[in-house]
C-alpha cells in the first residue's frame, strides 16, 4: 500500500526540510509566471545561500510572478517519495515542479550535477531536454558554474550567466510575454544579456576529439549589475525551520576581488568589485534582523578586509543593532588587526596561506607575506583565539616538495609565537587542512594539468611525515573527488553523458565525502568512453576551450600574461594598486577618483604604490 | 518571569526541541520583547522549556518560561505577532521565581488515532504493559499509562512525562502492535503537575 506524505514525514530524518512554512514565507498564489527556484542540495545547505534570495527577490518584482523553492530531498525522502509516486514538490504552494512555468537551479559547484538530474526525476520531468516539450516546464540554470555550462548542456534549456538581478527580471517578463517554449528560448538568447541557449550553439570537433569551433561563432557575453545600491537585495529573509549551515542574516558588502588569486575563480568571474554604501548595508541589517530576528550578521564577500567602508560599517551597524554578532568570514591574514572578528564565537580562527612559501605564495599572485600571516596570527592569539585553521593547496603549478615543508615550518612557527606568550591557559590546536588544485575556467591557470592521483598520495604522505604534531590535526579531500570536480569544472559537452551515466549508477550529493561512489563515478566515465585525464591534462595555449564561447570581460591575453608571471614568480598585486588591464576597464570601470581614494585606503595598495 | 504555553501544529510538530528553542529566541527579538541574558563569555536568552516531546508529535501543550519584565498580556500579544506558523502562545502568566517545567511536568494527555478500537479496561488492569523503545529495547511501562479512555477518534491517554516518562509514539506502536491499526496520528493536548492538576493551577495560585 502506498504511503502519504504525512506518514512518510514521520518516517525521515529532520523532516521540517519538506513541509515549507518558513517565518516571512509570502502567501502561495497561482502567477502569470509560476517560478521554482532548485536548490540541487540539501535544504540547510541551500537555506544559506545568498544568490538564490536574490534572484527570488529579482522575479518577485515582476507583476504576476510567483516564486517558490525546493531543495534536493536526502536520500532516505527522496527514496520514500519514488517509492510512494510522489513527485518532487514545491516547498511553498506544495504543488509538484511539473507544474511550474520555469525552474531555476542554482549551479554553485560541479559536484551537484547529479543532483539535479536527481531532482528532475523525482520531480517526473525528462532529464534531457530534447525528451522535453511544451508540457515540461522551463528549465534553466545560473550561478558561478554557469561559467562552463556545457557539461550540463544537454539538460539544461536556458542558461543564465552572470549576475542575476537585472537578467532574472527580464527573463521572467519576456517568459511572461511569450507563448511558447520556442519563442522563450529564442527570444530570450537575443534579447536578455547573459543567456545562452545551448540548442542554440553547435559545438564542431576536429577528427582529433579537440573542439574546432562554435556555431555560431559569436560570444555571449555575462550580464553584469553595475551598481549594486540600486539593484534588488532582500529585505527580509525567510527563517530556515531547521539549523540551517549558516543561521544567520547576510550582508553581500561587495561583489568582486581586487586580489587576483591566480587559481581563484570567483575572483575573476565577479569582476569588477562593486561595493555597497555604508548607509545601504546599515538600512538593510536593521532590516534583516528586525523581520527574521536573527542575532547574527555577517559580512560577506570575497575579501571583506578590503571593503573600504569597513572601519565605518562595523560601528555603525553595533550601534544600530545593539547586541547582534558581526561574523566577518572572510578576512585576509593582512587585514585582520584585531578589531575585526571571523565569527561571534572566539573559538577559531580560519586563514587560507594557500602555499607553505614565499615562493609559490607569490605564483599564485596571493600577495601576503611571511610577516603578514605571523602578525595576523599574533594578533590573534592576543584576541584570545587558540584555534587556528590553516588552509593550503596541493599540486599548485611548479609546486616542489620545499613548498610542502614550507606548510610544516608555518606550523612550527606558529607554535612558537604560541609558546612564547604568557599566561597561556588553554593549550593550541591548529588544523591543517590541504584539498588538491582544480584548474578553473577563466583563471590565468586554466591551461594547467592536475596533479595526478600518485603526485597528490606523494605529497599528502610528505605532508602526513612532516605533521604528526601535537596539538596539530591534518586532514585532506578525496583525490577523487577532486578529479571529477577537475573534468566537470573544464568539462566540454562529451561529459554530459557521464554525469547521466552516474546518476543513474546512483550517484548523488556527490558533493558529500560520505555519500560520493567513487567506483560508480570511474565505471561510469568507462561506460561512455570519456577519459578523466582528456580534461585534467595540460591545455594548449592555443586549443578552442570549451567555454571560449563566453565572454565575462577577461582578456584572454590577459590571463596568458598572468601565467607567464605565475611561471616567473611574478606577483600583479592588488586592483587597488593601479589598474592591471584584465579586460573589464573596457566595460566597466569605477570613477577614477573612487579609484585613487580606494587606493588611499589600501595598506597593501599604499605599499605597492 | 512569564510562564508561558504555547502550541506546536501546523507543522511546526516537524520543528525539534533545539531548533523550536532558536525559533524561540528569534521570536523574542522580532517581537521586541526584552528577555535577560545569561552573564559570561557567551551569554544566551534566559530561556527554559519544558521536556522535549518528540518529533512529529503535534502538541497543544507545551510551556516555556523566559526571564523578561515584560506583562503577560503584552507578551501574549507581541509573542503571536512574530511567531512562526504553527507555535502560538495560548496563555501567558506571571511567575515570581523560575518553574523547573521539566521537572514539574509529571504527566501529560494525548489523543492518539489511528489504532484499531480495543478495550481500554484490558490494558488498565493488566500488570504488565511491554513496549519497544526508541532504540529498540523491550521495556515494561504500566506504571507510566495513567490512565486510557476511548474517545470518537481513539484514545486519550494519559502517560506519565517530564523524567521518567513514556513516548506516547512508542506507546501506540505498542498497541497498534496488539491491536493493528493504520497511520497513527498523536496530539497533546494537556501537561500536567504533580496530583493531576493543570500547570496553568500552579501560576494561578503564584
Amino acid at each position: 500500500m502506498k504511503q502519504t506524505l504525512e506518514e512518510i514525514l514521520a518516517q525521515v530524518e529532520k523532516p521540517a526540510r519538506y513541509i515549507g512554512g518558513e517565518y516571512n514565507e509570502a502567501e502561495p498564489f497561482d502567477g502569470r509566471l509560476n517560478y521554482c527556484i532548485c536548490f540541487p542540495d540539501v535544504y540547510e545547505v541551500g537555506m544559506s545561500n545568498l544568490g538564490i534570495k536574490i534572484v527570488a527577490e529579482a522575479i518577485r518584482g515582476v507583476k504576476g510572478a510567483y516564486v517558490d523553492r525546493c531543495f534536493a530531498p536526502w536520500p532516505d525522502f527522496g527514496e520514500k517519495i519514488k517509492e510512494n509516486g510522489i513527485e518532487l514538490y514545491a516547498l511553498g504552494n506544495k504543488k509538484p515542479l511539473k507544474t511550474f512555468d520555469m525552474i531555476g537551479f542554482s549551479l554553485q559547484y560541479e559536484m551537484s550535477y547529479t543532483n539535479v538530474l536527481y531532482m528532475l526525476d523525482l520531480a517526473g520531468i525528462p532529464l534531457r531536454r530534447e525528451d522535453r516539450g511544451e508540457d515540461f516546464p522551463v528549465i534553466q540554470a545560473g550561478g558561478p558554474c554557469a561559467c562552463n555550462p556545457e557539461p550540463m548542456a544537454d539538460f539544461i534549456d536556458i542558461f543564465t550567466i552572470g549576475d542575476g538581478e537585472d537578467n532574472m527580471r527580464r527573463l521572467a517578463e519576456l517568459k511572461i510575454e511569450c507563448k511558447s517554449k520556442e519563442e522563450f528560448l529564442r527570444r530570450a538568447a537575443e534579447e536578455v544579456e547573459g543567456v545562452y541557449v545551448p540548442a542554440l550553439l553547435n559545438v564542431v570537433y576536429g577528427n582529433d576529439g579537440k573542439i574546432k569551433g562554435f556555431s555560431p561563432d559569436k560570444k555571449i557575453k555575462k550580464a553584469l549589475c553595475r551598481d549594486l545600491d540600486s539593484a534588488v537585495y532582500p529585505k527580509k529573509f525567510l527563517v530556515p525551520n531547521i539549523e540551517a549551515v549558516f543561521d544567520r542574516a547576510i550582508l553581500e558588502v561587495m561583489r568582486g576581488c581586487y586580489r587576483g588569486c591566480r587559481f581563484c575563480q570567483a575572483g575573476f568571474l565577479y569582476r569588477p568589485v562593486r561595493e555597497r554604501s555604508k548607509e545601504n548595508m546599515v538600512e538593510t541589517a536593521g532590516s534583516l534582523i528586525c523581520t527574521s530576528g536573527f542575532d547574527e550578521i555577517s559580512l560577506n564577500s570575497l575579501s571583506t578586509g578590503d571593503y573600504r567602508y569597513l572601519r565605518e560599517l562595523i560601528p555603525a551597524i553595533k550601534e544600530s543593532l545593539p547586541g547582534v554578532h558581526l561574523a566577518l568570514p572572510s578576512l585576509r591574514l593582512d587585514s585582520f588587526d584585531g578589531d575585526f572578528v571571523q565569527e561571534s564565537r572566539k573559538s577559531s580562527l580560519t586563514f587560507a596561506p594557500e602555499a607553505g612559501t614565499q615562493r609559490l605564495r607569490d605564483v599564485i599572485n596571493k600577495d601576503v607575506t611571511e610577516d603578514e600571516i605571523m602578525r595576523g596570527i599574533r594578533q590573534a592569539f592576543e584576541q584570545g583565539y587558540t584555534g587556528i585553521k590553516l588552509y593550503f593547496m596541493l599540486g599548485l603549478p611548479t609546486e616542489t616538495d620545499d613548498d610542502l615543508k614550507g606548510i610544516r615550518d608555518i606550523v612550527y612557527k606558529i607554535r612558537d609565537v604560541f609558546s612564547a606568550r604568557p599566561n597561556r591557559l588553554r593549550s593550541l590546536r591548529i588544523s591543517v587542512s590541504v584539498s588538491t588544485f582544480i584548474p578553473k575556467p577563466f583563471t590565468p591557470f586554466q591551461w594547467e594539468r592536475q596533479a595526478t592521483r600518485e603526485e597528490v598520495e606523494a605529497k599528502i604522505a610528505l605532508l602526513r611525515k612532516e605533521l604528526p604534531l601535537k596539538g596539530v590535526s591534518f586532514s585532506w579531500n578525496d583525490y577523487a573527488l577532486s578529479e571529477m570536480e577537475a573534468v566537470f569544472a573544464r568539462g566540454d559537452r562529451r561529459t554530459g553523458k557521464v554525469i547521466e551515466a552516474a546518476y543513474k549508477k546512483g550517484c548523488i550529493f556527490d558533493g558529500w565525502s560520505n555519500i560520493f561512489k567513487t567506483d560508480e563515478w570511474y565505471s561510469a566515465f568507462k561506460e561512455c568512453g570519456v577519459k578523466p585525464s582528456d580534461y585534467t591534462r595540460e591545455w594548449g595555449e592555443n586549443e578552442i576551450l570549451p567555454w571560449d564561447f563566453i565572454d565575462v570581460f577577461i582578456d584572454k591575453k590577459f590571463l596568458l600574461k598572468e601565467r607567464r608571471l605565475a611561471y616567473d614568480g611574478k606577483v600583479t598585486g592588488s586592483c587597488l594598486s593601479g589598474c592591471k588591464g584584465c579586460g573589464l576597464h573596457n566595460v566597466f570601470c569605477p570613477k577614477k577618483d573612487e579609484l585613487s581614494a580606494k587606493k588611499g585606503t589600501s595598506k597593501r595598495g599604499e605599499e605597492d604604490l | 518571569m512569564i510562564v508561558f504555553r504555547y502550541t506546536k501544529t501546523e507543522g511546526a510538530e516537524f520543528i525539534s526541541h533545539l531548533d523550536t528553542l532558536r525559533h524561540l529566541n528569534k521570536t523574542f527579538i522580532r517581537a521586541n520583547i526584552a528577555v535577560k541574558t545569561s552573564q559570561g563569555f557567551h551569554p544566551h536568552m534566559l530561556v527554559f522549556m519544558s521536556s522535549p516531546i518528540g518529533v512529529g508529535l503535534k502538541s497543544l501543550a507545551e510551556y516555556c518560561t523566559v526571564d523578561t519584565d515584560t506583562s503577560p498580556e503584552e507578551f501574549y500579544t507581541a509573542f503571536n505577532a512574530a511567531s512562526p506558523k504553527g507555535i502560538k502562545c495560548v496563555g501567558a502568566y506571571y511567575s515570581e521565581k523560575n518553574v523547573n517545567l521539566a521537572s514539574v511536568i509529571t504527566s501529560a494527555k494525548y489523543i492518539i488515532g489511528g489504532v484499531n478500537a480495543f478495550n481500554a479496561e484490558e490494558v488498565l488492569k493488566a500488570e504488565r504493559f511491554f513496549v519497544v523503545n526508541k532504540r529498540g529495547e523491550e521495556k515494561e511501562v504500566r506504571d507510566k499509562i495513567i490512565s486510557v479512555v476511548p474517545v470518537e477518534n481513539g484514545i486519550e491517554a494519559v502517560l506519565a512525562a517530564g523524567n521518567a516518562s513514556l513516548r506516547p509514539d512508542v506507546f501506540a506502536s505498542a498497541l497498534k502492535e496488539r491491536y493493528g491499526g493504520g497511520h497513527v496520528k498523536i496530539i497533546k493536548t494537556e501537561a500536567y503537575i504533580e496530583g493531576g492538576k493543570s500547570v496553568e493551577s500552579l501560576l494561578k495560585n503564584g
